[in-house]
């Protein structure tokens, strides 16, 4: 649908926009990183964090098109990472299940530190949630700008 | 009990919605071709196995409970299994495995090439859905589990597209009027959750039972009353069934027809008679002749439509309208046998409609489109497939011998015992009806002479053709030797009336 | 509280109804959209102020027994309830990105006159 053409134009015009808005893009990763590994305990987490790190790109992609932040987060990394949270998420509760366990019941993971066990899991089931909700946000924003298809 | 599903047997209830649900997000890994079809089948598979051997230990020992992360309901999330949602759990998994098996050829067909791993998995993400409402004991789940299943069938139904645009229309309108419906239940959720304090289905009911909560409790009843009765297209909110059924692709409507109405069936038995306060087990007066009111005019308006639409797959469509009604009928009055009637014409017609949309699809994969003018004397081009199309039609009807006989019967007998003389009449009516549109296709396809300038066409080729009679002789089958399906109805029926389950 | 709490649900009665209306009256299917989406909040706002609770706190685990919590569990449905919107709407706008593609416009009753004419010409 985007010819050769079109595609430049997406790429913000100002550089003004682009230097300041590319300075910025770091530390909202870096925020969205702290968000997801203070979730555990606090307020935050993986579903924060994921719509934080989804922002940054989303930021990337006003700025400098489609085909710029395509260069550095390939299509086929987000569609994978969206199957990957998910599967990291169900896996852990799996893993618990094959400890004997409930499913999620983390605890099981490691019977003998049951307190470090809940943190493991709970760390790896908010890695999942924050991995599936920042590529799926980012694949709907690439979606609805570039048709259905 | 097959040995080495021993030692998972406590978490069967999970189980059956993290194997369609891994499936769903492994399938658009495994590229293009028939590898997402051919993992989708074997995900089916396992699913399918699980549900007969959770519906075996049921039957064995009871109602399972399963608190998901070892927190103790009603504070945890509960998943609860009874004998209806493991029935209703088995009609999923079986149906919709052998849909997929089926549709190899007609998505192939009705789906470009590039978008067969994401459909596979949307697919599999529906069932998941489906399956979560049937295993879920906590109201809040219900919604979330609804939206999911409901998101991803208006994806399948927009997936139509490449064949009739038409299909995003009635996607869209599906999608407006679903989302409302949904958001009526989510009204009707948080009302009964702001009376009681809790959301465990169980616990919800004992407190609903004890203290009935006059206005809030009757507000809530309402708001869940609408949106089911949108949920499982009961007339007169049923306009949005055949308009999306006919445009999907034709795997998808009998995937639908099969397990999603069905499910939206599941629910309404769920919340009127397990979670809303029922009196001595029974609905009360207006109830009983809301839903038979709008049960009678879903047979009466269904079977009228169905007689005089210009496609196969539109009368299939207000068909199912009215067999909605029957089913409503039955689970509205809370006679046991009018229950046992309701829950076994919930299983027959899940498998004879299902056969039917499948036939649909066939006609339309060899001749491109299922209107009846292109339909002329072809059951004397593609007899298999017409005289299935007949069998299912005999079936819709109850002639003896099929297996929606039985269903009628139990449903008329208890119809008669509670004393609805009126309601049953309805029936009968229908039925009748139901022999005229069934009547209309034999007309075309039999006694109407094949259109001279007609191309030669191949009967369906046979990897469509089994799972086709598959369903419909499994129907067939179960009419001939209904004893222990009806058995397992009635178990349900009784848990069901007489309240908790 | 209880001026407070019949303000909040006039309120969210109001912001449904005037989504509902929208979603019934309004031709443009983006609107319809916008519509549903308004409905949806109102029923959030619903929701939150089920947890209200006169002088309460964030439900944060203290040392003081006389501190009182706001009911967190509303606000976590809720916050499931809003991601299921947020997928509902990109579902929708999907949707209607479609319709645009291929019928060339997103007034509902245009896309069905096209149908209507593209069937009389198909007959």
């Amino acid at each position: 649908m985007h010819d050769s053409g079109s595609r430049s134009h997406e790429m913000s015009e100002s550089v003004v926009l682009r230097t300041i808005g590319g300075m910025l893009i770091p530390y909202i990763l870096i925020f969205g990183f702290y968000v997801q590994m203070h979730g555990e305990i606090g307020p935050g987490g993986g579903f924060q964090a994921g719509v934080l790190v989804a922002a940054a790109f989303i930021l990337h992609l006003l700025l400098f098109g489609r085909s710029g932040t395509d260069r550095w987060l390939p299509r086929w990394l987000v569609d994978l990472s969206m199957s990957l949270g998910v599967l990291l998420y169900a896996g852990t509760g799996v893993a618990c299940m094959a400890m004997g366990g409930h499913f999620l019941d983390y605890s099981a993971l490691d019977p003998t530190h049951p307190a470090e066990a809940e943190a493991l899991g709970m760390t790896l089931v908010e890695a999942g949630v924050g991995l599936t909700v920042a590529s799926v946000v980012l694949t709907i924003v690439r979606k609805v700008q570039g048709g259905t298809r | 009990m097959l040995n080495f599903l021993q030692p998972w047997s406590l978490h069967f209830p999970v189980l059956l919605v993290l194997i369609p649900l891994l499936g769903g997000v492994l399938a658009p890994l495994l590229g293009r071709g028939s590898r997402g079809w051919a993992w989708a089948v074997l995900t089916m598979g396992f699913a399918t196995l699980i549900a007969i051997e959770m519906l075996l230990a049921i039957r064995a020992g009871g109602a399972i409970s399963y608190p998901l992360g070892g927190w103790p309901p009603p504070f945890g999330i509960e998943l609860r299994v009874d004998m209806l949602s493991a029935i209703v759990a088995l009609v999923v998994t079986s149906v919709s495995w052998i849909v997929t098996i089926y549709a190899r050829r007609s998505v192939q067909m009705e789906i470009p090439g590039d978008r067969l791993g994401p459909f596979w998995a949307v697919w599999l993400l529906a069932i998941t859905g489906l399956l979560g409402i049937v295993v879920s004991g906590d109201a809040f789940n219900v919604y979330v589990l609804l939206e999911i299943s409901s998101l991803t069938i208006y994806g399948l139904i927009a997936m139509g597209r490449s064949r009739d645009r038409k299909a995003l229309v009635s996607a869209f309108n599906y999608l407006i009027l679903g989302s409302i419906g949904a958001s009526f239940i989510l009204i009707g959720i948080g009302l009964l959750y702001a009376h009681t304090g809790t959301l465990n289905m169980s616990d919800l009911h004992q407190r609903l039972q004890a203290n009935d909560g006059g206005a809030t409790v009757l507000t809530a009843r309402a708001f869940l009353l609408v949106g089911l009765a949108l949920k499982m297209a009961l007339f007169p909110l049923h306009f949005w069934m055949p308009a999306a059924y006919s445009t999907a692709p034709s795997a998808v409507a009998g995937l639908l027809s099969a397990t999603a109405t069905k499910v939206g069936i599941y629910m309404a038995m769920r919340f009127l008679y397990t979670v809303l306060p029922t009196e001595g087990g029974t609905l009360t007066d207006p109830n009983i002749w809301l839903l038979g009111g709008c049960a009678g005019g879903a047979i009466f308006y269904g079977s009228i439509q169905a007689s005089r639409q210009p496609s196969l797959s539109l009368l299939l469509g207000y068909s199912s309208v009215a067999q909605v009604g029957y089913i409503v009928l039955g689970l509205a009055v809370g006679h046991i046998d009018a229950m046992t009637g309701s829950i076994l014409h919930l299983m027959f017609h899940a498998l004879m409609k299902g056969g039917l949309f499948l036939c649909a699809g066939i006609f339309l994969y060899r001749l491109g489109t299922n209107d009846f003018t292109q339909l002329a004397g072809i059951g004397r081009r593609m007899p298999w497939t017409s005289a299935a199309v007949v069998l299912g039609g005999l079936g819709m009807i109850g002639i003896p011998g099929t297996a929606g006989f039985i269903s009628k019967l139990h449903l008329l007998r208890g119809l008669f015992l509670a004393d609805y003389p009126i309601l049953a009449m309805l029936v009968l009516l229908g039925s009748a009806m139901a022999a005229i549109y069934t009547w209309r296709f034999v007309e075309i396809a039999y006694l109407k002479p094949v259109p001279e300038d007609a191309e030669e066409i191949l009967e369906a080729p046979f990897d469509m053709l089994w799972p086709v009679w598959l369903l419909i002789g499994s129907s067939l089958w179960l009419g001939l030797n209904p004893a222990p399906v009806v058995e397992i109805a009635t178990d349900a029926a009784r848990a069901l009336l007489g309240g908790g389950g | 509280m209880t001026l407070l709490g019949l303000f909040n649900h006039w309120a969210f009665v109001i912001i449904m109804m005037v989504g509902l209306y929208a979603i019934i009256a309004r031709n443009n299917m983006v609107k319809k959209i916008l519509g549903l989406g308004l409905f949806q909040t109102g029923i959030f706002l619903m929701y939150i102020t089920l947890g209200v609770r006169d002088g309460a706190t964030a439900p944060i685990l203290q040392d003081d027994p006389a501190v009182i919590y706001a009911n967190p569990l509303p606000h976590v449905l809720i916050l499931t309830a809003i991601v299921v919107s947020v997928s509902t709407m990109a579902v929708a706008l999907a949707l209607a990105i479609g319709i645009r593609e291929s019928y060339g416009t997103v007034e509902a009753d245009e896309v069905a006159a096209i149908d209507q004419s593209s069937q009389e010409v198909g007959c």
